[in-house]
């Protein structure tokens, strides 16, 4: 692939990169010592966090970029589903995650 | 580290490193690989995925910049895509120092810039699910132990892509990729309190529905959405009974 950036423009857009997610972290460290921590604010925040995270990896899994988009949609969402379905019926986390990895190893390699 | 963190439970500073020396550690090492492979695709020398990663600290910002740099994009338009992607990482450090009770310690600001700087959606999904197994005054002890492991395990899954596609084929890569949506997906939706349920479910349809349309800023929407329904739910909920 051709790289038409200098070593100053690489480095530079590093920093860029670092400064673009400080920026948010310091911005959260000063919004949390203003926030009461029992209040219906922190709950909303809270709630929010979750939704955030599971959209980011619902994204991830549905509309993936790299080597995860090599694989098929159908089977990235069935290696879910066993997952979940694992979780629900034994409640152990470990096991839930094991049986859906090699699932899925096995869907993609073979299907 | 624990030389300039307030530590003062060894037994579960110890019970964090092992808890993230498992499928945690494992997880974010894999989607480190994934995405160190992508970076020297896009023309990262090693020091760049390196600093990168350490300093970022958050995959879908390393993605989009990685992504941007490959095209040739101008600074600008990275700055940008990178602190859009990142945005979420404000309401997450809000969430985790909440449930962390980091208040309570008085620290300087350096210090919390430190600890929440290596907070990784994976360490934040664990101290939420472990949350009612550990007493909360301790629980920042098991935060220190797991999130630092975990960064100790981001930066050698870095290391290792960077070298890795020569030796590995992609086809095994992308199946350890798939470990860490799982894995966090299943940790939060395995939450006690149902209102954190409710989010991670409205959260993770709405983005399914929105993304065609809305592209990356679907995820600022469906927590938007999700938040507020979730709380709308569970104070109607509330009300009800």
């Amino acid at each position: 692939m051709e790289v038409e950036y200098t070593f100053l423009q690489s480095w530079t857009a590093v920093a860029l990169a670092c400064i673009a997610t400080l920026i948010w972290r310091l911005m959260g460290i000063v919004f949390y010592n203003k926030i009461s921590e029992n209040g219906l604010l922190i709950k909303w925040v809270n709630s929010i966090a979750y939704s955030m995270v599971s959209a980011v990896m619902m994204v991830i899994l549905i509309y993936p970029t790299g080597l995860l988009d090599t694989t098929l949609t159908e089977h990235r969402v069935l290696g879910l589903v066993i997952g979940l379905s694992v979780m629900m019926i034994y409640k152990n986390l470990l096991a839930a995650i094991s049986i859906s990895l090699i699932s899925f190893g096995i869907i993609v390699t073979y299907f | 580290m624990r030389h300039l963190l307030p530590i003062i439970d060894n037994n579960l500073y110890i019970k964090g490193i092992l808890d993230a020396i498992n499928v945690p550690g494992f997880a974010l090492g894999s989607t480190m690989i994934g995405f160190s492979v992508i970076a020297k695709e896009a023309g990262f020398d090693i020091w760049m995925v390196l600093v990168t990663t350490a300093s970022v600290w958050g995959m879908p910002g390393q993605v989009a910049f990685a992504s941007l740099y490959a095209v040739g994009s101008s600074l600008v338009l990275i700055f940008i895509a990178v602190t859009l992607a990142n945005m979420r990482m404000m309401l997450m450090v809000i969430s985790g120092a909440n449930i962390l009770k980091i208040k309570k310690y008085n620290l300087p600001f350096w210090k919390k810039a430190i600890l929440l700087h290596v907070m990784a959606i994976t360490s934040w999904a664990q101290i939420g699910y472990m949350k009612d197994k550990i007493d909360e005054e301790k629980l920042l002890n098991y935060y220190i132990g797991f999130s630092f492991t975990i960064f100790t395990f981001g930066m050698l899954g870095t290391f290792i892509g960077f070298y890795i596609n020569n030796y590995v084929s992609n086809d095994l890569i992308r199946i350890f990729i798939f470990l860490t949506p799982l894995y966090i997906l299943l940790l939060i939706i395995n939450s006690k309190e149902n209102i954190n349920k409710i989010s991670v479910i409205f959260g993770g349809i709405v983005s399914i529905v929105l993304y065609p349309l809305l592209g990356n800023w679907c995820i600022l929407l469906s927590g938007l959405l999700g938040g507020a329904s979730a709380i709308l739910m569970s104070t109607l909920k509330k009300r009800s009974t």
